[in-house]
């Protein structure tokens, strides 16, 4: 199902079991992912656009998030204007060993194949943890004081912590 | 076909021969004879036919193209929308490049091409800037070799900015 909800700065695609009953979209052939799993092998594929033609590309793709063949899907309502990117940025998520058939899916969708680009999370926690490309962006995109840096940086590090602490424990998702 | 141009066309190929087939056509079973090329050994006949006509020497200019393609390689260069103006305001090139050829080689042909390119800094030798990512067929070059990846006939290299990884 589609979730835009207007205070979010993010639209999401996730299966209906998700949103309402109790299943975990991350995991490996039904098997929920581990801390350490999911920084080991979770990770998405990117792609550039705009709001509308992510508007249209996930109504195509709802129907395989609701099959639980993409497990999720989540792309920017407008785009960031402290990147500076231009365009809205969409992460299509899965599992490392399941990226090609999702690929699959969405070249069948349409997207072309010289947008291949693969990210893994721990490479995307790795830019929000201090000195990380991604917080010192935001950081200096939003004017933030020494002291507001600071503590955004020191918030970061701990919320990073806390959640991966154990890595044996179920992931249980990152805040957005 | 005249006689004599499939006699070129036949002695030009070193090792070909004709096929003659007989194909089905139309509801009135028109049957046509058609002739085709095809690589393989030399028939009887067409030995003899060889004989009484040498092959001719092959053309050094059609030779050249041929070698001067049998090692170059075809790449596609990709850049997100943000950082085509570094090459002309092109989302994609189509590169010649020798076989074989590296990352590196492939950068430093763009960069000296467009100076756009080599004034972001986005490569400078011999470091591919923290700024962006860098994938080949969709893997990020830090986990291939880096700027010693090989790349190979057909990759499609593709440059995003960093912040796009969020």
């Amino acid at each position: 199902m589609i979730i835009d909800r207007p205070e979010s700065h993010f639209i999401f695609v996730l299966p209906w079991a998700h949103v309402h009953m109790e299943y975990n979209y991350i995991n490996f052939n039904g098997t929920p992912l581990t801390n350490r799993e999911y920084l080991d092998s979770w990770g998405k594929w990117i792609l550039f656009g705009t709001r509308e033609e992510f508007d249209a590309l996930v109504e195509n793709l709802d129907p395989f998030v609701e099959q639980k063949v993409i497990p999720a899907i989540k792309y920017d309502r407008k785009p960031i204007a402290e990147f500076g990117l231009g365009k809205c940025v969409m992460c299509i998520f899965c599992h490392v060993e399941k990226k090609e058939a999702v690929w699959k899916i969405l070249l069948s969708q349409g997207v072309e194949n010289e947008n291949r680009a693969w990210i893994f999370e721990r490479e995307t926690v790795a830019m929000w943890q201090p000195g990380g490309r991604l917080l010192e962006s935001w950081i200096s995109g939003n004017g933030l004081s020494q002291e507001q840096a600071d503590k955004m940086r020191e918030n970061a590090k701990e919320k990073f912590k806390r959640m991966f602490e154990d890595e044996n424990a179920i992931f249980k998702g990152i805040d957005q | 076909m005249g006689g004599w141009a499939a006699w070129q066309l036949k002695t030009f190929f070193n090792d070909t021969r004709f096929f003659e087939h007989v194909s089905d056509k139309g509801p009135n079973w028109i049957r046509e004879k058609k002739t085709v090329f095809c690589p393989g050994k030399r028939s009887s006949p067409d030995r003899a036919l060889a004989a009484e006509n040498p092959l001719p020497r092959v053309d050094t200019k059609m030779g050249a193209t041929a070698r001067r393609l049998a090692v170059t390689m075809e790449i596609t260069l990709k850049l997100a929308p943000s950082l085509s103006d570094l090459v002309g305001n092109k989302e994609k090139l189509f590169l010649s490049i020798e076989q074989g050829a590296s990352l590196e080689k492939l950068l430093k042909m763009v960069s000296d091409e467009y100076p756009a390119f080599k004034a972001h800094g986005l490569y400078t030798p011999p470091n591919i800037s923290d700024d962006v990512i860098i994938f080949i067929n969709g893997d990020n070059v830090r986990h291939l070799n880096y700027l010693d990846t090989e790349l190979k006939s057909g990759d499609m290299v593709y440059i995003i900015p960093l912040l796009a990884g969020g």
